[in-house]
């Protein structure tokens, strides 16, 4: 009987052994995790050697990882564990990241949207990925700036065209220009990261089926959380079915979120336009953005909702809904349709419909710029419905601090800045129709002698 | 009252013309207007707004200066080349100061060479100002700290880029200074001394940067100001080359006026 028993344990054993995923833990492949070794060999073979055997799990056990470009394959996991970051590496006069790739159709966005493996982690026409774990990945050596020097690194993790990606856990520190940018990618599933970065958070650009939840981005130096659908592609793609759930954005100084002592001494963005750190669509819009779902978010020392469609893109069905924000240092929503038109020759305008914006808290509004929704002539933003909306905003400003005209800005780069001071306090409606604004109150710490409601060339019904 | 005050800016420029030396006039042709130099190794940018004020001190211990305030600083020009020798006071060694304009943008590459420095020497810079309003350059010798308001820097390992101006109208200044040291935000509130300032922390609405390294016995550290174009994209292992290219006596350049 204990003979049987033997094997049938030891056969257990062995079914156990076969079902279990291949592990390839990258210090078997020559990784040191010391901080100063360069360990970009070991971890790109340890992907290889999992991808050639069909896939499996790349293990990385605690430590100071120093890398340049690290390739992504299909059907694998990267697994950061607690205490494991990958670091990466300045560039050096004789070592790099991977050089930009070849892009006809870069002059329709910028140099960050148009390339993907000058990174340090980036895939291209994968499927099946997965980076999770209690990790960091540390983007020290990338760069946030325009620089084009060969071997220069700006985003932490970039891909393009992949499907059936999750992203989840780990956390993300100074990660230069990006530090995700998802281009082309369908059925992509953030959650639970944490993010403290140097510029923008998540860029996710012509994607289909996204789910971003449970996560804090802290990008004081550009949006947090960002739709987009540039032409990177060489084609028009609409960012569709995307829901934002749970999630915090804010503009805090760099790395101290993280750090966990949520400093405020640095006021301004590059950009001069105040702490960014919020969740927007745009600006990059040459495809459009459909059928996407923003709730229960919390905006924090940054600015407010943008929502915007300028190169020809259609914006439509977005519902956002149980939106809390305090310390907002610009308009707290912003509806923008517009005519920069950085797509190819001949695209035409695009529009911007069926938006539903409900139940939004606003505390502390910086009150230069009040909300705004605003049209071109002859382009029209279309049914919209705001309700349950309830500002505070700072005040202080009167008719006198406003331009005799307000500029139309067609061709600008979106920001509420363009506008100068706003003629209303409350909300500034142009170019507009079928506007619905129920249960509105806007309350003011200091007096504002701007009219509440200001509205040019626009269609809009308030109900109590 | 008006006549005193012609008076004076007469005799200011007499006594100018007569008492500086013939090379400072001509190197002072050949830098300005876009890159001021001061009399102790620093530089102002105008572009031709202000577009930031560089200035270099020395440490060691608690004791620290500017260079200029204390030590004689020994200044000439050279084949367009600036030179700057000064002897710190602390064990005689000896910092010389070489300061090429770049032939490819607005901007500027220097070498800094130190001899027989004695250790724990540091050397302190720093850089802001950048005011994106018109300064006489004569005036901008000193950081005032309303020129740094509103001054964004974004520091990334060795290398910078100040963000100035306005939103709607956005200027960039780039530099590159030397590597192992610390770069800091600090307070232009606070600049009586170089270590002061480095140490003065970032709680301030006039925001600079300085920096600090160790100056070894015999070493040689670069720094570059520029203004980046496709041209002019600089990391911090092609300033010794830049240098020496700029420093080639062929100064042609499209920018010097």
């Amino acid at each position: 009987m204990k003979t049987i028993h033997r094997i049938l344990l030891l056969l257990l054993l062995l079914t156990g052994m076969t079902v279990q995923a291949k592990v390839y833990n990258v210090r078997t492949y020559g990784a040191k995790g010391n901080g100063k070794t360069m360990d970009t060999k070991a971890f790109n073979k340890a992907i290889d050697k999992a991808s050639k055997a069909g896939g499996g799990t790349i293990y990385v056990p605690a430590g100071n990882y120093r890398c340049y470009s690290i390739h992504l394959r299909s059907n694998i996991t990267l697994y950061l564990e607690s205490g494991a970051k990958i670091i990466a590496a300045f560039p050096s006069e004789t070592e790099g990241y991977d050089a930009a790739e070849e892009n006809t159709f870069k002059m329709y966005q910028d140099f960050g949207h148009s390339h993907w493996m000058n990174s340090l982690l980036w895939g291209i026409g994968l499927e099946n990925v997965t980076i999770c774990g209690s990790g960091m990945i540390f983007g020290e050596g990338l760069t946030r700036e325009e620089s084009r020097i060969k071997g220069v690194g700006n985003k932490a993790i970039s891909l393009k065209l992949c499907r059936n990606v999750t992203l989840k856990d780990f956390s993300m520190l100074q990660c230069g220009h990006f530090a995700l940018l998802a281009t082309g990618v369908d059925n992509l599933s953030l959650q639970n990261l944490k993010v403290d970065t140097n510029r923008d958070g998540f860029d996710i650009d012509c994607c289909r089926n996204v789910r971003i939840s449970n996560c804090t981005v802290n990008s004081p130096w550009d949006d947090a959380i960002v739709l987009k659908a540039s032409y990177a592609l060489g084609y028009f793609r609409d960012t569709e079915n995307v829901t934002i759930s749970d999630c915090y954005v804010s503009g805090f100084d760099k790395g101290t979120v993280l750090a966990g002592t949520w400093e405020t001494y640095e006021p301004q963005a590059p950009d001069h336009a105040g702490n960014t750190g919020r969740i927007k669509l745009g600006t990059e819009s040459s495809g459009g953005f459909k059928n996407i779902a923003i709730t229960n978010c919390v905006f924090e020392h940054c600015r407010g909702l943008a929502i915007e469609s300028v190169d020809g893109g259609h914006l439509e069905d977005v519902v956002i809904s149980n939106i809390t924000m305090r310390d907002i240092v610009n308009s707290p929503i912003f509806l923008r349709l517009g005519a920069r038109m950085r797509s190819p020759q001949g695209t035409p305008q695009g529009s911007m419909k069926r938006i539903r914006i409900s139940d939004v808290n606003v505390y502390n509004a910086d009150s230069r710029y009040s909300c705004i929704i605003s049209g071109i002539p002859g382009c029209l933003i279309e049914d919209v419905t705001l309700r349950n909306i309830f500002i505070y905003y700072k005040g202080g400003y009167t008719p006198d601090d406003v331009a005799a005209v307000i500029p139309e800005m067609i061709k600008s780069y979106p920001e509420p800045v363009m506008f100068g001071t706003t003629p209303s306090s409350g909300f500034f409606v142009r170019h507009a129709r079928n506007v619905v604004f129920d249960k509105i109150k806007c309350y003011f710490e200091k007096p504002d002698g701007r009219p509440l409601f200001v509205t040019d060339d626009a269609q809009i019904s308030c109900e109590k | 009252m008006k006549q005193v005050y012609t008076f004076s800016i007469f005799t200011l420029v007499l006594l100018t013309f007569f008492l500086l030396p013939a090379s400072l006039l001509a190197q002072t042709k050949k830098w300005t207007p876009r890159v001021q130099p001061d009399h102790a190794a620093g530089f102002s940018f105008h572009r031709p707004t202000l577009g930031g004020i560089f200035r270099v001190g020395l440490q060691k211990g608690n004791d620290s200066f500017w260079l200029g305030e204390r030590e004689e600083v020994q200044e000439k020009e050279e084949n367009g080349m600036l030179l700057y020798t000064v002897q710190e006071p602390w064990g005689g060694g000896t910092l010389l100061l070489r300061a090429a304009r770049l032939s490819t943008s607005d901007g500027v590459v220097m070498e800094v060479e130190a001899s027989d420095m004695p250790d724990s020497v540091m050397l302190i810079w720093s850089f802001g100002g950048c005011y994106d309003r018109k300064v006489d350059p004569k005036e901008a010798l000193r950081l005032e700290p309303n020129y740094c308001k509103d001054n964004v820097f974004s520091v990334e390992n060795n290398a910078f880029t100040a963000y100035y101006g306005t939103t709607m109208d956005l200027k960039l200044m780039m530099g590159v200074v030397p590597s192992g040291g610390e770069i800091r935000l600090s307070d232009a509130h606070q600049q009586a001394t170089p270590l002061r300032f480095f140490q003065s922390g970032k709680k301030t609405d006039a925001p600079a940067l300085t920096g600090r390294y160790l100056l070894s016995k015999s070493m040689k550290s670069y720094f570059c100001f520029y203004v980046q174009n496709a041209k002019a994209d600089y990391n911090y292992y092609m300033l010794p080359e830049l240098f020496r290219k700029e420093s080639s006596g062929n100064l042609q350049s499209d920018i010097i006026q």
